[in-house]
């Protein structure tokens, strides 16, 4: 067995004794600063409203979105967009962002035709197809923002999204 | 050489290293500080949670002052976690903090920033039980469960060990978390989470299975643990990867150079966890010297279902000015291959944290941070207070 080393005793040394109290002052000081340099970017431009984007359930891209639960994701107007085959006749589009904490449900995200809902893998929180929150994230969060969900048409093999 | 130039030293060192100063968290540098194991302060081999009385007793002084100064004697009167002659050991680990949660976004086409909270970490309460010099029983509660819940974690851990000499392997029995490189006692370490899934963790905090691990430590140069595991949690934050009956195997093997002379602690080990498709090897090394402080480095590379892998490595880097005041600095890089089927060929993420480790009074710490992370979607950056109280 390793034969412990003391842990650290308390120094005694008078300059150590200033140095610490000077660093106790200066860093409850640099919290100041420290406030005012927070940040909050993001690097993509603001979505475009009103574009239009097809997409083919035959293409390779698409082929995911042949069976229902499958999904597909798309970059339209500058931001990254969800396509879930909801149903036989059905595909909605939803923003790719969890509204919890932005998880990318592309790959987190798993819909139940029986529950009506897309589960976020990384909280469980539940969104119907219209958006609307189903049930709240796991860990005690609230989700007050419903996501932004799109318009699409879709005939069975072929369909729209708009933004 | 001055404390104060020693402290540019460190800083300038770790600009060097990761570009900008950051801090954080972890215990881990304990060791190699004072040139302990993690066994010798706490009651789980791995550290973290209940103190042995060594542990206790080497953090009960620890502050800028003392209950006593402040003329709280009652406070000094709980100078021993122990009851029944030793055999009972009681431990306590309450932590909070300020932050910001989340990450910004467009919504509508507005943009969206997350917003400050104030929310619990863990609550833990944890007691251990020495029922024979060779059999104990230890569990922890972690409270902040009720509240807050984080994808794979548990509300407890628990276990009976059997250790029946030192120079001996010992077993742990129960609701462990398989040693998997280096335990950081932090939320935010990006090295425990998947970067192409910021808000989910690859390793929760408290995560925990059921199982059995065998530790060795009976040559003061060699560590070993290896464990074999259920893997209902880690299901719950690798969905993708690992399913609920799958199992989880584990192994860390890690050296502890020594030089009592210089008094210079080092340790350098590798790990690897299996669990379905999930597959995670890791190195960690560090260096340490009292009063001079750490440097720790470590490198995980994680392969999932979606024959995505991802490589994450972290620098920490700790002075202590005193023992209640403590700087410390971390530069974390994760870089994410996307999954098979998605456009993008890489992800990638940096994390910088610099902060302080703040002891004012005995078993109270305050931690103020300055986080920044970044990704090609969004950079954050953030003050964040963290409150620490235990026992
Ligand atoms: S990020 Fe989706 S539920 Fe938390």
């Amino acid at each position: 067995m390793a034969e412990p080393l003391a842990p650290p005793a308390p120094a005694t040394q008078p300059r150590r004794e200033f140095l610490c109290k000077f660093g106790a002052l200066a860093s409850s000081a640099a919290l100041v600063p420290l406030a005012s340099c927070e940040v909050s970017e993001l690097h993509t431009p603001k979505p475009a409203a009103g574009l239009s984007m097809n997409f083919d359930v035959a293409a390779t891209e698409f082929k995911a979105l042949a069976t229902v639960g499958g999904k597909a994701k798309v970059a339209l107007g500058g931001q990254d967009i969800l396509l879930v085959r909801a149903s036989q006749a059905e595909v909605f589009a939803m923003i790719n962002a969890c509204a919890h904490q932005a998880c990318p449900l592309d790959q987190v995200g798993s819909w139940s035709e029986k529950d009506g809902a897309l589960t976020c893998g990384c909280h469980q929180a539940k969104f119907a197809k219209d958006g609307k929150i189903v049930s709240q994230p796991i860990n005690g969060d609230k989700i007050t923002k419903p996501p932004q969900t799109f318009k699409v048409t879709f005939d069975g093999n072929k369909g729209t999204v708009t933004t | 050489m001055s404390a104060a130039a020693r402290l540019l030293l460190v800083l300038a060192a770790v600009v060097a290293l990761g570009g900008l100063p950051s801090t954080a968290s972890a215990l881990p540098r304990m060791t190699l500080m004072a040139g302990s194991r993690c066994s010798n302060c706490h009651v789980n081999p791995q550290g973290s949670g209940t103190r042995t009385e060594f542990g206790f007793y080497s953090m009960a002084q620890n502050g800028a002052t003392t209950w006593d100064k402040l003329g709280w004697q009652a406070f000094h009167d709980l100078s021993d976690n122990r009851l029944f002659d030793g055999r009972l050991t009681l431990g306590m680990d309450l932590r909070g903090q300020m932050a910001k949660f989340g990450v910004p976004r467009w919504e509508n086409g507005v943009k969206i920033d997350p917003e400050r909270q104030v929310f619990p970490m863990q609550q833990n309460l944890g007691a251990a039980f020495k029922v024979a010099e060779w059999l104990s029983v230890a569990a922890t509660a972690n409270v902040a469960h009720l509240f807050k819940k984080y994808a794979g974690q548990t509300p407890f851990d628990g276990w009976v060990r059997i250790a029946p000499d030192p120079e001996l392997p010992s077993v742990r029995v129960g609701m462990i978390q398989p040693s998997m490189g280096i335990r950081h006692d932090d939320h935010t370490i990006l090295l425990r989470r998947n970067p192409f899934q910021p808000a989910l963790p690859l390793f929760a905090p408290n995560w925990n299975e059921l199982g059995a691990e065998v530790s060795y430590e009976g040559m003061h140069w060699l560590s070993i643990e290896a464990g074999a595991f259920k893997a209902d949690n880690l299901s719950k934050s690798c969905a993708g990867s690992v399913k609920a009956d799958d199992l989880v195997f584990s192994g860390r093997l890690t050296l502890w150079p020594q030089s009592l002379d210089l008094g210079i602690n080092t340790w350098l080990g590798g790990s690897f966890l299996k669990a379905g498709d999930l597959t995670v090897m890791g190195g960690h090394v560090g260096m340490g010297k009292t009063y001079w402080g750490s440097l720790i480095g470590e490198v995980l590379i994680t392969k999932t279902a979606a024959k995505q892998e991802v490589m994450s490595a972290l620098v920490h880097a700790a002075y202590p000015l005193y023992d209640w005041l403590v700087f410390e600095a971390r530069y974390e890089r994760s870089m994410a291959s996307k999954p098979a089927g998605t456009k993008t060929d890489e992800t990638d993420m940096t994390a910088v944290v610099a902060g302080v480790q703040f002891v004012p009074l005995p078993n109270v710490e305050l931690r103020p941070e300055y986080r920044l992370l970044k990704n090609e979607a969004w950079t954050i950056g953030q003050w964040a207070l963290q409150l620490h109280v235990w026992f």
